[in-house]
């Protein structure tokens, strides 16, 4: 441990398209995935990251060595998440939930689920379809039936066309 | 299928989590397989505001999400729930309010971890009891109360709410009594605003645990005695009927207190205050009589001219 040795130990995270990537352990353990296996004493040779791909996993270690870096102060580290995300497309974001949802890193989850939602924020139900390419495939008249069971939330929608 | 719809459920809900109740509603409407996904979000976020008036539509889907949490045992983490009666409840009951009375306990058995309730009328202050079932919810994270009346009968069934984490009360009529009633059961505190409480007379507090922000500014208060809470003084308050004033380990701002009025104040005391160090601080309280100051230095603090 790193505390033992005096030199800060480094963890090897293999990719399921088999990058590897180094990582101090100070801040994989974000991940409760990894900090599980480091506390069993599974983390001593490569660790495979079976549902994380190299351009995923590489980005996610550049948010735990980012965040951190950071002490413990709770409006920079949000401020680090925010301008973390802020080019991230949905299908990056989407990727990133996943790693992090496998990963078990609750902070991550937190902050793109929440990047997430802020798309669809009072958007109509049909911009919110054009936006993630959802298809419609309810009948016009199921549809109408779930519009008139939940009337109530189409009020002060924005961006109304087709709904 | 698209990448969205395709994200586990725990995800999408995780998701949904962050957005308003209609909002998570309205995602059943896309398309067959986020029908029911906003039906076990965690949290639940009601306000009749966004009920414009319609006071049974409101009641009606209050009351069928919470059964439908109740019946399916499925846990309500987190319930933020936003009244305001007088626009939406003409009849509102002057002694009790039934709806909560039944709302309340179904939170606490859906197992509610984090319950945050804004309430508040539009009539005049003390025209309408707060119903006393609201100071029964132990899972009480945030409340906020404006324009009500909180008597003795209000508090009549308190518990202790050791997860309030802020209280605001604003044109509350309330007594010194009941105040410190409240204020002794919920002493994991960590924000407290009291605002235009017009009968309160004395705020008397002592966190054990931690500092608490505290903010205050009614006029009527004679008397402020805090010891451990970072205090907050509103800009230029004027507190014209405060006559002792004792504050011990409180933090507060210097430049706001110095633009405070305390025309009446007579007995200030502090103690344990170390930014007051090698500041110089103005206190406008011309009637000053008595002013004790416990430090290992001697402060620069000038008072206001006598009248």
């Amino acid at each position: 441990m790193a505390a033992e040795t005096g030199t800060p130990t480094t963890l090897t995270l293999k990719s399921n398209d088999d990058e590897l990537f180094s990582v101090a352990e100070s801040a994989a353990i974000l991940s409760v995935t990894i900090r599980n296996m480091v506390e069993d004493g599974c983390a001593g040779g490569v660790i495979p990251l079976d549902n994380v791909d190299g351009k995923t996993l590489a980005s996610v270690i550049t948010y735990m060595n980012g965040i951190s870096a950071i002490p413990a102060d709770e409006e920079k580290k949000k401020s680090y998440r925010d301008k973390f995300l802020s080019d991230k497309d949905f299908e990056t974001l989407a990727d990133m939930v996943l790693a992090a949802n496998y990963l078990n890193m609750s902070c991550l989850m937190d902050a793109v689920s929440a990047k997430i939602a802020q798309v669809m924020e009072k958007k109509s139900v049909g911009w919110v379809r054009r936006k993630f390419g959802i298809e419609n495939d309810y009948t016009p008249e199921e549809e109408a039936a779930v519009k008139e069971e939940h009337k109530w939330t189409f009020e002060g929608v924005e961006t109304d066309d087709d709904n | 299928m698209d990448r969205i719809s395709d994200l586990p459920k725990d995800i999408l809900q995780r998701i949904l989590y962050f957005l308003s109740q209609e909002d998570a509603v309205r995602t059943s409407v896309l398309s067959k397989s986020w029908r029911d996904i906003w039906c076990t979000r965690p949290n639940l976020d009601f306000s009749s505001d966004n009920f414009k008036g319609q006071r049974k539509k409101f009641i009606s889907i209050m009351d069928e999400t919470l059964q439908r949490y109740y019946d399916r045992r499925l846990s309500v983490e987190e319930f933020h729930l936003s009244i305001s009666l007088g626009d939406l409840f003409y009849d509102f009951d002057h002694e009790s309010a039934p709806f909560l009375e039944k709302w309340i306990p179904l939170l606490t058995d859906t197992g509610t971890k984090k319950f945050r309730l804004s309430i508040r009328t539009r009539w005049n202050t003390g025209r309408v009891r707060l119903p006393p079932v609201v100071f029964g919810a132990e899972s009480l994270h945030d409340l906020h109360v404006e324009s009500f009346s909180l008597d003795q009968m209000a508090i009549q069934s308190i518990v202790f709410l050791k997860n309030l984490k802020s209280l605001r009360l604003e044109k509350v009529c309330i007594e010194d009594e009941s105040f410190n009633k409240i204020i002794s059961n919920c002493i994991f505190i960590e924000t407290l605003v009291v605002k235009d409480c017009k009968r309160l007379r004395t705020i008397k507090i002592i966190f054990a645990h931690g500092l608490c922000p505290i903010e205050v500014h009614p006029p009527s208060l004679e008397t402020i005695d805090i010891s451990d809470g970072n205090l907050r003084f509103n800009k230029g308050a004027d507190f014209r009927n405060l006559e002792d004033l004792s504050l011990c380990n409180v933090k507060s701002s210097l430049e706001h207190l110095s633009s405070c009025k305390f025309p009446s104040l007579k007995y200030l005391n502090i103690s344990g205050w170390p930014d007051l160090k090698e500041t110089q601080i103005f206190i406008d309280a011309p009637n000053i009589r008595n002013f004790d100051f416990i430090e290992k230095f001697v402060p620069s603090i000038s008072f206001a001219a006598t009248f």
